[in-house]
């Protein structure tokens, strides 16, 4: 922990960045200290967490190197930020005295090449204005995440994360080109945008799903595509919540037999009741498909998907139109979110998600296993289900979506009564069956205690490369590799 | 004391896409895809409901709540939420298509006073102020007129007193009433502090859930001879894009004499 | 046909009021007859202190306190006759006007925004005519025309309807039916006045900062030009968590969510959850450097500029 004062570190830190950049504000750093996954202490306004010493906005690459250079050789931990849209933890300042480096600031589009279709962005980009831009030029990074509205692309890269559409323009490690990051000790390395090489192992995914515990994202370079939603298929069945076992494997059929939709989900009854209410029978759970790409491709996805499926006789199709409108009324940000917090206050009712992967093997297990202890083990369980909404030729993911009344329990225990005993629950049944405990929100803080079962013997590994990189211990400490109490 | 609450289910209009807002020469819209929620007003009354019944814990009163409901099918399952939190009586007026419902308050009202007088008599009836889609503001008026019962409106807060009366905070111009209200009489929700309601447990729903839902048919509720003597003849989009003028000049000064003398002048003048 | 304002004379606002019913019939009634208000008030002494009307007489429903049932039973029992009867835009406005056309088998729409009438030839050839009305539904989504079926013909105004001066002068009081003790079944009441909420919500002009505006220093040229405008400060989320105002000028979803007169927004970029705070304004002035920023789109009238400047000449000029 920081070997200066608190008021030596923000000294330090005005001297570097002048005193606008630094900001003491005591309900800034209170908001700083968490992200999303405490949402019910956010909500309350209860902060448990050690409060940050100061936020820094920075402006560019020399000026990360140089927070970072003299946090390093203070040893003060310090926490990466660009949207603040985590939900795992990793943005909790856990040690005392913290600077969180938040880098929204350096949000300049450097580059849009569309002949070598890349995009080069500064980190505080939002992708929400890059997409809107893009598809403006027609095109799409094809990342599209429900943070979007949130999310900047530093706090993307790395967490590792996938958007809706990932079934055809894969998560974001598909879409990283080159990328450039600043390291604990000031260094600043760039990887050079290629279409591909073979020199060594691909060190992007150092960066890449490093969560802020190596090194501060400042730039990256992303793939292009054509966007051209005019295409676009939806496809829709219907079938009884007992069947969720056979939805799956009709998920399996369509990457098997080698289609590419866009985007593949599979809902249980539970949560598809949260989606499609209006016309889906309470029981029901649902699977759906769009298709997306050229107009010749994806009539020939749609009719190849209805092919499979007419085979099987426990599904019914759904109206494609349904479909269809509810894709283009989803919509989530920030008004949703204070919403949200207005109606947790109200009601007291949470609502959580986990996401999980799994083989196609035993996906089913985990869903159903994890669903069914919870209900049983956790008291005050307004709705347990969730959906599988990313599919590869060898597996899926499993969402949990979980409510519950927070009942007798004062804001700072109620991660203890019901959030951190769900967690365990969910990592606990997909450590036993063989998936990861982690599909795509990172592994934060809150998951980073499962972390040595998650990796097995590979451990080793991951725990060399924070001490290579980060020998004193300064970059978004408990995040990956949990704080020893 | 019988107190009867009236919801309506209402598609969520945040969900409902552009294009749908842009049709013309229809008498409703196609809601029929998004999310099915509580109309917001009729969502506080029925907490608000909840909440006196609490407050009559250890009280000598008890609270009977009922709740109704006129729409399709899929809102049963509304009325069953309200079984797992602790409502006696749940019953829906089968009328499966939307737009039936959308403009019709006087047969709205018909069909809960039919109820009221042939199925479940009420000392109280509270509705919300108005549903989020017709935006008709009328029905709990037309029921006070049916019934001949005094009627407050705005109510945001509900104490309980004693068998016949009841402590009613509403909210006007400039502040809050609080009365002391006898009963019957019928109550219009509004801003209710309270104005969401209440989750209940699943361990709830299997217990209390299950109890089948009190359906009627419109015809038996009176509500197939009433005409509504306002009728809608036309629905028209609006326009909600700004087209924006950028003020063009050669100096940051000029530009803002002009945003000045153009724009501002005459409209802080009228202030 | 005559038409008729009903006011309510209670009301803190009733000269507003006024000078809608007023503006919609300007607008809208234009060579139509003008019948006496009627006006349900505490006292004649009350009206007389306006000192304002607009039409020439008044019939008045008086009671110390209002109770829509004593009002309602004076209104019925005085209309005789069929017509138009205009209520106020207040939540008294609409319960009346809906509960009168209830009991005297007449029509009603409430918040209403335009009227026009129209000829239909009844059965034996002779013109009728058919008042149809505009309105706001589907949560201000949609606006829907109705037509009125049967007399008396009630309505509401919607809020924020245009108004017209009225005219000097009271009214002339031609009855007064005092409606005293008429609400049996309010035991008691009592009025709790709520503290004045003042600040963003309820101002008339808003200049909001954002991010653009740089630092707090800067800040202080915003305030001074606010003054200058007679405008409240606001800000957006990025700007208050630099804490270059407290959190309760945070203007946006999770701040105040206003509908001023005039707003004008100095380096802010339009972020959805920002301009859903401000949508509800009646004029959009946008100042960013950035022509792409999101805001220009969403303003009536827009900068590109540092706002600086801008800001100090607008400061100079209100001097």
């Amino acid at each position: 922990m920081a070997i200066i004062s608190r008021e030596q570190i923000v000294e330090g830190l005005e001297e570097i960045l002048g005193k606008e950049q630094v900001i003491t504000d005591e309900q800034v750093l209170k908001e700083s200290s968490l992200d999303r996954y405490r949402k019910y202490e956010q909500v309350c306004e209860v902060y448990t967490q050690p409060i940050p010493a100061a936020v820094v906005y920075v402006k560019s690459t020399q000026e990360v190197a140089d927070v970072l250079s003299f946090a390093n050789e203070n040893e003060i931990n310090v926490v990466p930020r660009t949207g603040h849209s985590a939900i795992e933890g990793g943005l909790e300042t856990a040690l005392k005295d913290s600077i969180v480096i938040d880098g929204s600031t350096m949000n300049k589009v450097i580059k849009v090449d569309e002949y070598n279709m890349q995009v080069t962005c500064q980190c505080g980009v939002p992708l929400q204005e890059l997409d809107d831009m893009l598809r403006e030029r027609g095109y799409t990074t094809g990342h599209s995440p429900q943070s979007k509205p949130l999310a900047q692309i530093g706090g993307l890269v790395a967490t590792r994360s996938i958007g809706q559409f990932s079934t055809l323009y894969g998560g974001i490690e598909d879409m990283i080109v080159g990328m450039e990051a600043v390291f604990p000790n000031g260094k600043v390395c760039r990887i050079k945008n290629v279409p591909r090489r073979a020199a060594g192992p691909d060190i992007r995914h150092i960066i890449c799903g490093n969560e802020g515990a190596i090194c501060f994202i400042t730039e990256v370079t992303l793939k292009l595509f054509k966007w051209q939603p005019q295409n676009n298929r939806y496809i829709g069945y219907k079938l009884d919540d007992e069947y969720m076992k056979l939805g799956f494997d009709c998920l399996r059929e369509v990457m098997v037999e080698g289609y590419k939709p866009s985007f593949a989900r599979l809902y249980d009854a539970a949560d598809a009741q949260q989606h499609f209410s209006a016309w889906l029978e309470e029981g029901k759970a649902i699977l759906i498909w769009m298709a997306e790409g050229p107009a010749n491709i994806t009539p020939a996805i749609e009719e190849g998907i209805k092919g499979l499926m007419s085979k099987h006789p426990e599904l019914e199709e759904v109206d494609p139109a349904l479909i269809e409108k509810w894709y283009g009324g989803l919509n989530w940000g920030p008004e949703q979110i204070a919403e949200e917090k207005e109606e947790i206050l109200a009601t007291r009712n949470i609502g959580i998600t986990t996401e999980v992967s799994g083989s196609w093997d035993n996906i089913y297990e985990i869903y159903k296993t994890a669903c069914d202890r919870i209900l049983e083990e956790v008291p005050d369980m307004t709705l347990m289900g969730g959906h599988s909404s990313h599919s590869y030729i060898n597996g899926t993911n499993m969402y949990f979506v979980y409510y519950y009344n927070v009942v007798d329990c004062a804001p700072e225990e109620e991660i203890n009564k019901y959030h951190d005993r769900i967690n365990q629950i969910i990592c606990e049944q997909v450590i036993k069956y063989g998936g990861s405990i982690v599909h795509h929100h990172g592994l934060g803080k809150a998951r980073a205690k499962y972390v040595t079962q998650e990796y097995g013997s590979s451990y080793y590994m991951l725990k060399t490369l924070k001490q290579a990189f980060d020998p004193n211990g300064i970059m978004n400490m408990g995040t990956l590799i949990p704080l020893r109490k | 004391m019988k107190i009867l609450g009236c919801f309506k289910v209402v598609p969520d209009l945040d969900l409902i896409v552009e294009e749908d807002w842009n049709i013309e020469n229809h008498l409703h819209i196609d809601t029929g895809y998004a999310k099915l929620i509580w109309n917001c007003f009729d969502e506080g009354a029925l907490e608000m409901m909840l909440r006196l019944s609490d407050l009559s814990e250890g009280l000598n009163v008890v609270y009977k709540l009922s709740a109704l409901t006129i729409g399709r099918q899929k809102t049963e399952s509304f009325l069953k939420t309200l079984y797992a939190l602790g409502f006696s009586e749940g019953a829906r007026i089968c009328v499966e298509e939307e737009e039936e419902i959308l403009f019709s308050p006087e047969m709205i009202s018909e069909g809960i006073a039919n109820y009221v007088k042939k199925i479940e008599g009420q000392d109280v009836i509270l509705t919300g102020i108005q549903s989020s889609d017709g935006n008709n503001k009328m029905t709990p008026y037309l029921l006070a007129e049916k019934f001949g019962w005094p009627c407050i409106t705005q109510v945001i807060g509900l104490e309980p007193i004693d068998e016949e009366q009841l402590k009613v905070t509403s909210q006007v111009s400039g502040g809050c009433i609080v009365r002391k209200v006898k009963t019957p009489c019928v109550l219009a929700t509004g801003n209710a502090p309270c104005s969401y309601l209440r989750i209940p447990t699943l361990k709830a729903k299997m217990k209390l859930g299950k109890r089948p839902v009190t359906r009627l048919m419109p015809e038996d509720m009176g509500m197939s001879e009433t005409a509504e003597s306002v009728r809608v003849t036309a629905l028209n989009p609006i326009n909600r894009k700004r087209n924006t003028v950028v003020i063009e000049a050669d100096s940051p000064q000029e530009k803002a004499r002009c945003l000045y003398e153009k724009y501002l002048k005459e409209r802080l003048s009228e202030l | 046909m005559r038409y008729h304002f009903v006011v309510n004379g209670y009301a803190d606002d009733v000269l507003r009021q006024m000078e809608e019913q007023m503006g919609f019939a300007q607008k809208y009634l234009n060579g139509m007859e003008q019948g006496e208000a009627i006006i349900y008030c505490r006292s004649a002494e009350d009206v007389q202190k306006l000192e304002r009307h607009h039409s020439k007489e008044a019939v008045l429903i008086s009671a110390r306190e209002y109770a829509p049932e004593a009002v309602l039973h004076g209104l019925c029992d005085r209309i005789a006759d069929g017509g138009l009867y205009i209520f106020g835009n207040d939540d008294a406005g609409t319960e009346l006007s809906v509960r009168m056309a209830a009991r005297l088998s007449g029509s009603s729409v409430t918040e209403a925004e335009s009227l026009w009438l129209s000829e239909e030839s009844a059965g034996d050839g002779e013109l009728i005519n058919k008042i149809h009305v505009m309105k706001m539904v589907y949560a201000n989504h949609m606006e829907a025309a109705f037509v009125m079926e049967r007399e008396p013909y009630c309505i509401s105004l919607a809020r924020g309807a245009a108004s017209q001066e009225l005219r000097m002068g009271s009214f002339v009081i031609k009855e007064e039916i005092s409606c005293e003790n008429m609400a049996e079944h309010i035991v008691s009441q009592e009025f709790y006045p709520e503290a004045l909420a003042g600040g963003l919500d309820e101002a008339k002009v808003i200049l909001a900062a954002g991010r653009g505006v740089k630092n707090k220093e800067n800040m202080a040229v915003i305030d001074k030009t606010a003054r200058g405008l007679k405008a409240e400060v606001a800000v957006s989320r990025p700007a208050a968590m630099n804490a270059w105002k407290p959190m309760n000028r945070l203007i946006g979803v999770s701040g105040a969510m206003v509908g001023p007169e005039v707003c004008i927004t100095a380096g802010v970029s339009g972020a959805a959850a920002f301009y859903a705070g401000i949508e509800k304004s009646k004029f959009i002035v946008a100042i960013n450097t950035d022509e792409k920023a999101p805001i220009m789109k969403m303003a009536d009238v827009a900068i590109v500029d540092d706002f600086l400047p801008i800001m100090e000449e607008l400061n100079n000029i209100c001097k």
